[in-house]
């Protein structure tokens, strides 16, 4: 009888403590993992999604942000001049983690920084819309002189180069948040080495950032929106093997994962897509490379390669096929710029009649007898996946008679050779910094930083320069879609596929957002039941 | 109670099993060893005599070893039934071992006075520092000079005669009432094995140890034992006492190995004797007399059926049938006039 | 001694400072370009070069270098903007060290263990079966015995963690990943050694005092048997301890593996520098532990 009472109290003993530690596990943690940790969380040094996405829970820029759209955030309200080149923001009352008011002058004080050169950042391009910002980054102006301008402690002041639509978004993005001057300076190099050295304005403050192995995030009191965020918190694992994330998933450890090319046949019911934004394209070295100077040549090999089929044998089908060159969901004016102005220009499989053809006209204008006569060098990374992708397209454009020769090489050398203008083709893309088919279509006008191949088409010059300056936003649309059309005309590059990623959720988070703009996974809203 | 016959080996037939098939190395080994007596086992390479040896101590690899018949008594008590506890007790303690090579026979990595103290804090109890000074008295009883010194030195910084000098400390440490030497002087140079004789001659003396001298020198037979047994074959082909076998041996083959001693008073010219002939095969033993093969007395019966033990005198023993009354007198008394 | 020990760390240095000058040059002539990103341009290369100090001459740039390693500062990461390489080290050494060591015992023990026993056993089953536990740990590669390990007790059995490094569970499957190559060699030289030990005179000598089975081993047979074992174990404790990517990479383990492989695909010079000298270091001092421990166990090695 005494060992049955005994035993019973140990039991309900062992049954509460279940219980406390149950209570205790209904904390709302969101989990998930990267695949490696943010190079830092400095706002104007960022340079990768990770950090920006991290950067995007932890600070708070003008506006923030969300899912494609722009809400105030430490703005409570702005105003543009009738020119489109001047905005004034109005801020609200909102506190640092460590107490001291957000202010104008930090906003000032961190895009100044953006674009001085001795910040050395990577992402400074960014700032060159605002006016005098490619001349202050190239040390030609002192850096008061860039059109920022604290007009007292909480209205800011930004004049452009030249209007543009998509800044406001722009200013939700990590190189323009804000910074504390005084912070910055008392720690120097230091300074967002670690959490500590950090201040905090967003919806979540970084409790603890453990090197290389997680990231922890928890509420911030003291956000302006905090009723909107039902987290208590989240954790960030830093997992390299993309397999061991989708056993963790499995596991129960994490609440989302992507699933890599390799496992997607295992989990194909079980996945979600998102658009990543990122754009795969065949760049071409125009100017170095005498058989690829002939546009007809570049349509011929454009015409040669099945889509359809290289995204089968290359991604699993995951991946969707690129028949023209903006991705059609960045926005257009009302609606998506691709319902806007639906474009098929190359069908998804390949049209080898019509290559042919053009392959024929090539041959003559060139003088040449056969194509065999043409070699040319593709180059790509030394990643399996890209050795895969480079054959493909090889025995593609090798149907046409041409001799290609595939090279691999180390991913930085990759893009030095490409900043060297030293590649025939180059399997190359690009990803969006802003909403706007802009942010794809800018990287080919004839003296662009990015154009590597040194396409040069006048009338492509022209619109573009039309769109920038435009200040109707129908007819700008109007030029953007018509600079696209002449790009593959031209056959300037040739597209190939937009990226689309698999991912799998836990199904008791709810409000969790997934964009190709700004954060990749945005859970400020986001719940957990 | 103390028993006449420390050491009685009856009939012992221990056997190899390897690839090649059953090595019969001992094929019938019985012998006597009294209290304190000193005995020589005698023989060429290969013809048992440490087989034996390592026996009474159960020394041999058992795995392809195996005792395939007859006994052991040490002290009255039967050792060859003896569990491997029991042999423990016994190795070391009761019975001593020291080996041919000294080079090889100690622990390279371990320091001499460890060596020497081991058997005795496991086995006795002793403590560090009684342990220690039994050690010292034992090197100063085998003749090392600078035993304080010597005790927390290597082997490697001892020379041949040294090492073995050292061996025989850690056999006798403790006082056995036996101790096997089998061939102790073989690697060493001739003044040191004599050094080394006397020392285990006068440490019999004192202890009053019984020895077993396995060797297959009869110059150092002669030198320290009292008995002699000549082994050949797997089998003993003459007992006697030391005098019997220098001066009246009887067996062709302990003749051979006496012709075979270097003298100082033969004639430079004069070839070195050798006996003809190579050791039997111990996968097939013959069916007759070991020795037959190369014996040039040998006679037809001798290849047929093992001969038995002939007296000669009381202790004088010998297994050839050149004794057998029925042998030609020509064979017989045949003495080469060797002393 | 003290010669020798004098002697050794002046090598040591010499040794470590050609191969630092060696690195350090063998980076730069890596083809590539550590400031080149996707959207930078020749202005923003610029700047960086500038705030790096990779302006200056070259012979500059190395003085400079040399100078601060002298005062123990590896200088800023390329990659990761804000953080020293001082403190990358020092963040994920931890790791790779308890990794490590737990590793090595794994293997120590283990491979003595199953070495000996093998010996011991010649020819019987229990041989045999040692025998193939070695061949296999000496075969499989490291990821696919990782991937294994996780598939089978971490998802299937489900009776282990998958991954991370928070606990005594979550030591147990990179452990045994890391450590069975190791463990696979010494058991193979364990039973070599001491089958050929076992063979020698001495042991008979020992059997003859009347000591136990059990203190021939440990007292003398270990002993002689276990030199070769060092040798090995020099350069692969430092091997082992200063990280290694894929277990790390599979158990999702901080350690400091995965930058030997990233530093170089980010040309990260200054981190390759530092993880460079940080497991030269290792390397050197391992082997001079080796070189002393080896006139310890046997005196006849003492080179001092």
């Amino acid at each position: 009888m005494r060992i049955g009472l005994r035993l019973t109290i140990l039991l309900s003993l062992l049954l509460v403590c279940l219980i406390c530690f149950n209570v205790q596990g209904a904390e709302k943690i969101f989990r998930y993992s990267l695949r490696a940790d943010c190079s830092t969380l400095d706002p104007q040094l960022a340079n990768s999604q990770d950090t920006s996405t991290v950067a995007h829970h932890i600070y708070e820029g003008l506006i923030r942000y969300t899912g494609g759209e722009i809400k105030p955030g430490m703005a409570k309200n702005w105003e543009v001049s009738a020119d489109g080149r001047v905005y004034t923001f109005q801020l609200r009352e909102a506190k640092w983690s460590n107490g001291e008011p957000v202010t104008a002058y930090d906003f000032e004080y961190g895009i100044r920084r953006l674009l001085d050169p001795q910040t050395g950042s990577y992402y400074s391009f960014a700032g060159f819309i605002i006016k005098n910002g490619a001349k202050v980054n190239r040390g030609e102006l002192p850096v008061e002189e860039l059109g920022v301008k604290a007009i007292d402690a909480k209205t800011l002041r930004i004049e452009l180069e030249q209007p543009a639509d998509y800044f406001l978004a722009y200013t939700g993005f990590v190189s323009f948040y804000p910074v504390k001057k005084d912070y910055v300076e008392k720690h120097g190099k230091e300074f967002a080495a670690d959490a500590d050295k950090l201040l905090y304005n967003g919806p979540f403050i970084l409790k603890e950032w453990r090197h290389e192995d997680r990231l922890i995030l928890v509420k911030n009191p003291d956000y302006w929106n905090r009723e909107t965020v039902k987290l208590d918190g989240a954790e960030i694992i830093i997992v390299t093997d993309a397999n061991t994330a989708v056993s963790m998933f499995e596991n129960g450890i994490l609440d989302l994962v992507d699933v890599p090319t390799a496992l997607i046949e295992q989990y194909r019911d079980d996945v979600e897509f998102y658009f990543s934004g990122a754009d795969d394209f065949l760049k071409y070295g125009i100017d170095t490379n005498p058989y690829l100077k002939n546009t007809n040549l570049r349509r011929a090999i454009n015409y040669s390669i099945d889509r359809e089929n290289f995204i089968k044998l290359t991604t699993n089908d995951i991946y969707q096929a690129g028949t023209r060159y903006v991705i059609p969901i960045v926005s257009g004016v009302e609606k998506s710029y691709g319902e806007e102005y639906p474009l098929q220009f190359y069908p998804l499989k390949a049209d080898l009649k019509l290559a042919e053809n053009y392959l024929k006209q090539a041959l003559d204008e060139l003088g040449l007898n056969s194509p065999a006569e043409i070699e040319l060098e593709f180059l790509t990374t030394d990643h399996d996946t890209s050795r895969i992708q480079a054959e493909v397209l090889q025995h593609m454009i090798q149907q046409l008679g041409i001799k290609v020769e595939i090279r691999q090489v180390t991913y930085k050398q990759r893009l030095t050779m490409e900043a060297e203008h030293q590649f025939d083709m180059v399997f190359s893309g690009w990803a969006p910094d802003y909403d706007d088919p802009l942010t794809y279509l800018e990287l080919w006008v004839s003296d662009g930083p990015y154009n590597h191949g040194g396409f040069n088409n006048q009338e492509y010059d022209a619109l573009i320069k039309q769109a920038i300056y435009e200040t109707d936003q129908r007819q700008r649309m109007d030029a953007l879609f018509a600079a696209e059309k002449v790009l593959l005309e031209e056959a300037g590059i040739c597209p190939l596929q937009f990226r689309r990623i698999p991912y799998m959720i836990n199904p008791r988070v709810k409000g969790l957002i997934r964009y190709y703009i700004g954060a990749r996974e945005d859970f400020v809203t986001a719940d957990i039941f | 109670m103390i028993v006449e016959r420390l050491l009685e080996i009856n009939d012992l037939h221990f056997s190899f099993l390897t690839y090649g098939g059953e090595v019969k190395a001992v094929r019938g080994i019985s012998f006597q060893v009294k209290q304190g007596e000193k005995v020589a086992l005698v023989g060429e390479s290969g013809s048992g005599k440490s087989v034996t040896a390592q026996c009474i101590l159960k020394l041999n690899p058992e795995p392809p070893g195996f005792l395939k018949k007859g006994s052991i008594l040490f002290d009255g008590q039967n050792i060859t039934e003896m569990n491997e506890k029991g042999m423990r007790k016994i190795r070391g303690h009761d019975i001593g071992m020291i080996f041919q090579d000294p080079l090889t026979s100690l622990n390279p990595t371990m320091k001499v006075g460890e060596q020497i103290t081991e058997g005795l804090l496991s086995h006795h109890g002793f403590s560090r520092k009684n342990a220690r000074k039994r050690a010292y008295e034992m090197l100063k009883m085998v003749g090392i000079a600078d035993y304080e010194k010597r005790f927390k030195q290597y082997p490697y910084q001892f020379s041949g005669g040294m090492k073995q000098r050292v061996m025989i400390a850690i056999a006798l440490i403790h006082s056995p009432r036996l101790l096997i030497a089998d061939e102790p002087t073989t690697s060493l140079d001739v003044t040191i094995e004599a050094q080394i004789l006397d020392l285990m001659d006068n440490l019999q003396q004192n202890l009053k140890t019984a020895i077993i001298l396995i060797t297959h020198d009869l110059g150092v037979v002669a030198r320290l034992c009292e008995r002699v047994l000549v082994i050949y074959g797997g089998k003993i082909v003459e007992a006697g006492d030391i005098d019997n076998i220098y001066y009246q041996a009887k067996h062709p083959y302990t003749w051979g190995l006496l012709k075979s001693i270097p003298r100082l008073d033969h004639q430079k010219s004069k070839k070195l004797g050798s006996i003809e002939g190579t050791p039997p095969d111990l996968f097939e033993p013959p069916a007759g007399c070991p020795f037959a093969a190369r014996c040039q007395y040998a006679m037809r019966v001798c290849y047929q059926e093992e001969p038995a033990f002939f007296p000669i005198t009381a202790g004088h023993q010998v297994a050839c049938w050149l004794l057998h009354p029925d042998a030609p007198e020509s064979a017989k008394s045949t003495n080469l006039g060797v002393f | 001694m003290f010669k020798y020990l004098m002697k050794r760390f002046v090598i040591s240095i010499l040794t470590l400072f050609v191969l630092i000058t060696v690195v350090w040059i063998l980076v730069r002539l890596v083809p590539g370009d550590p400031f080149i990103g996707e959207k930078v341009t020749p202005q923003i290369k610029l700047n960086m070069i500038r705030y790096y100090g990779f302006d200056q001459p070259l012979y500059r740039q190395y003085l400079i270098y040399l100078r601060n390693l002298l005062k123990g500062d590896l200088g800023y990461s390329l990659k990761y903007r804000n953080v020293t390489v001082n403190k990358i080290l020092a963040d994920s050494f931890p790791y790779s060290a308890s990794l490590g060591i737990r590793s090595l015992l794994f293997a120590l023990v283990g491979g003595i263990l199953l070495g000996t026993t093998a010996a011991f056993n010649r020819g019987r089953f229990l041989d045999y079966f040692c025998i193939i536990i070695a061949i296999i740990g000496v075969s499989v590669p490291d990821f696919i015995l990782g991937y294994l390990l996780q598939f089978v007790f971490g998802i299937r059995l489900k009776w282990l963690p998958v991954a991370q490094w928070q606990g005594i569970k979550y030591t147990i499957l990179p452990v045994i990943g890391l450590g069975t190559y190791t463990l696979a060699m010494i058991s193979r030289l364990m039973r070599t050694n001491m089958l050929e030990v076992l063979q020698q005179d001495y042991i008979k000598t020992a059997k003859s005092k009347g000591l136990s089975t059990l203190k021939i081993i440990l007292k003398h047979q270990l002993r002689n048997a276990i030199i070769p074992v060092i040798t090995v174990l020099g350069p692969t404790t430092a091997a082992i301890l200063t990280g290694t990517f894929v277990i790390e990479s599979i158990f999702s383990i901080p350690g400091m593996g995965k930058y030997y492989v990233t530093a170089v695909q980010n040309l990260d010079y200054s981190l390759i520098l530092g993880m460079t000298i940080f497991y030269g270091f290792f390397l050197v001092v391992a082997n001079a532990i080796v070189d002393l421990l080896y006139g310890i166990i046997d005196p006849r090695i003492r080179i001092y």
